[in-house]
């Protein structure tokens, strides 16, 4: 275990993490039939969540059949009357992204409490940024039918058309707004 | 010392704090910084306590009519609460009675408290059952009045009620500093906390309809949890007295307690660890098709989510890695890890209780009503499950509970003299 004052160990190599991911890429349409994604499975969390939470406020288990979520076409896909909600290969990846995330930082001696800001900001006004932008991303990838994982790797690397599009305007929407967001880190 | 401002007799309670009380949620211009976070935190608390108030009087007068449970998942998370809380308030019970029984010194400083917080803790649990019972006043006359011997909810009652009268007693002999009598007490508690502990683990292990809970392992699981919970929520009041109150920082002599409390919660970890893989591994070996297809829900089905992130990363994965490593020397990694086990352990009691009913007993029946299988309506798949999803007035109730719990601490620590800073 590392000492408090040891320093963390340096990040991998981009192209070698790049040429990483690229391999799991591949082993995830070999071995699963398909690619990766990550907005699929907190779209599945949020459909949950929101059919539980109105069943709950209607009464509980007797009000599961009509919940909001049942009723919503876009939710009520990731809501199966029978079987499993959260039986996905997206959600398994999602665990393990969050697990694996945690193995690297503790192999990396990076695990501990803070908040990543610039100098200029505060705490409490980078974490407020930080949901709305959250809020605001998860909203355009569902909008666009996937995320940078879903679409921009997945389907940009099955050279999709609407995947090539979604990662230029990703890529044109963060230049966009960089110039008014760079008191937030410079 | 508080004796001052006291009635004769009663030099452990302190009139003058009592009188105090009110300030404890009013933020003062001066107040420090970690007082005002505390004293935030009491008022959405005492928020909650009044919704929670609320919804337990829409539960005593409507019945289960307001609740989320069915014919069919007849015990839901009020049920749930109530195994955490009491089955919490026991390890706090046993691991604080180790000072006293095996002359564990660094833990008899913090016995006063630990002794008044498992019995507010049996207070909520009791709440909890009470308006899950809907009749609660008809339960404690019936229970006297027309005992049935052979039922172990019964004994639960009155092994609880016992043990409840028992924590009273040895807490005013704390207070009254009568120790060699409390010494005995906290003797004879013990002996009736594991009795009551285990008895409870037989409530669920007697039932051989519901294999899930079924077996002579569950009562020694209950007592494996306990330990667990106790010692998870032993470090976690040690260290939130020392926080919000006085300068804010964990006393040096609770920084070593957190280290020993946190070497103990590694131990009772790894037991519950061992326990978890075995019942886990038996049940998928189980010729009976019901028990096999819980586990295979926990493990790989409908509960997969609950079963690997609560009590896997948050009960097992998260505080084994801190007591096992380096971070077991870091008081915020500590008391990290006895907040995780806190709130994972009451999922798991989620997750117990629901797994158990998870998976219907009626027969499968033909057109004509003959029934041609006893087994769930399903072979190797999840179609079948029985869903549950507690209502409101559970849910609000579940969190009056413990906001009462943690309001009730705070009271008993100012007005009481629990502790040495409060007789300072």
């Amino acid at each position: 275990m590392r000492h408090e004052d040891e320093r963390p160990a340096p990040y991998w190599n981009s192209y070698v993490a790049g040429i990483g991911l690229g391999l799991v890429l591949l082993a995830s349409f070999v071995v699963m039939g398909r690619g990766l994604g990550a907005s699929g499975a907190a779209t599945r969390f949020a459909s949950y969540a929101v059919h539980k939470v109105d069943a709950s406020l209607g009464g509980g288990t007797r009000a599961e059949a009509d919940s909001i979520a049942r009723r919503n076409s876009y939710m009520a896909e990731y809501l199966p009357r029978e079987g499993d909600p959260f039986d996905d290969f997206l959600v398994y990846m999602f665990l393990g992204v969050l697990v694996g995330g945690f193995v690297a930082g503790l192999g990396g001696g990076r695990v501990r409490f803070e908040t990543i800001r610039g100098p200029q900001t505060s705490d409490r006004r980078r974490l407020v940024l930080a949901v709305l932008g959250g809020i605001v991303s998860a909203y355009g990838a569902r909008l666009a039918r996937g995320c940078t994982s879903g679409q921009a790797l997945t389907g940009g690397a099955t050279l999709a058309l609407g995947s090539w599009a979604f990662m230029l305007a990703v890529f044109a929407g963060g230049y966009a707004l960089a110039w008014f967001m760079r008191k937030e880190w410079l | 010392m508080t004796s001052a401002t006291s009635p004769r007799g009663l030099e452990w309670f302190s009139r003058r704090e009592l009188a105090k009380l009110p300030a404890l949620l009013r933020v003062a211009p001066g107040d420090p910084a970690h007082q005002v976070t505390g004293k935030r935190i009491l008022q959405g608390l005492l928020l909650l306590l009044l919704a929670g108030g609320a919804a337990g009087l829409l539960a005593f007068f409507r019945g289960h009519h307001v609740l989320g449970t069915t014919h069919e998942i007849p015990w839901g998370v009020l049920i749930a609460g109530y195994v955490f809380f009491v089955v919490s308030s026991t390890g706090l019970c046993l691991v604080s009675c180790l000072g006293h029984i095996f002359g564990i010194e660094i833990l008899e400083p913090i016995a006063k408290r630990s002794v008044f917080l498992a019995l507010v803790m049996m207070l909520s649990g009791f709440a909890l059952i009470g308006l899950e019972l809907e009749r609660p006043l008809l339960l404690m006359w019936m229970a006297v009045a027309s005992p049935n011997l052979s039922s172990p909810i019964w004994w639960m009652g009155m092994l609880y009620g016992v043990y409840l009268l028992a924590l009273a007693g040895e807490l005013y002999l704390l207070l009254a500093r009568k120790e060699p009598w409390a010494r005995r007490v906290c003797q004879l508690k013990s002996i009736v906390a594991v009795a009551a502990n285990t008895n409870l683990g037989f409530v669920f292990g007697s039932l051989h309809g519901r294999p899930f809970w079924f077996g002579g392992a569950t009562p020694v699981y209950f007592i494996a949890t306990a330990f667990v919970s106790g010692t998870a929520l032993m470090m976690l009041m040690v260290y939130l007295t020392d926080r919000f109150s006085g300068e804010g920082t964990v006393r040096p002599p609770n920084e070593v307690l957190l280290r020993f409390l946190g070497k103990l919660l590694g131990l009772f970890l790894g037991i519950l660890l061992l326990f978890t893989v075995w019942r886990a591994l038996a049940g998928l070996a189980s010729g009976g098709e019901h028990l096999f297809q819980v586990v295979r829900s926990l493990l790989v089905g409908p509960l997969f989510v609950s079963f690997w992130l609560f009590e896997g990363l948050l009960v097992l994965g998260l505080p084994l890695v801190v007591v096992l490593s380096g971070w077991r020397t870091r008081t915020g990694a500590l008391v990290f890890a006895a907040a995780v086990t806190t709130l994972g352990m009451f999922l798991v009691r989620y997750n117990f209780v629901y797994a158990g009913q998870m998976l219907s007993l009626r027969p499968l029946t033909g057109p004509m009503g003959e029934i041609f299988d006893y087994s769930p309506p399903f072979k190797g798949t999840v179609a079948g499950i029985l869903p549950y999803t507690p209502s409101w007035v559970e849910i609000a109730i579940v969190l009056g509970a413990v906001s009462f719990t943690i309001l009730a601490y705070v009271v008993g620590n100012k007005v009481l003299t629990l502790g040495e800073e409060a007789e300072g």
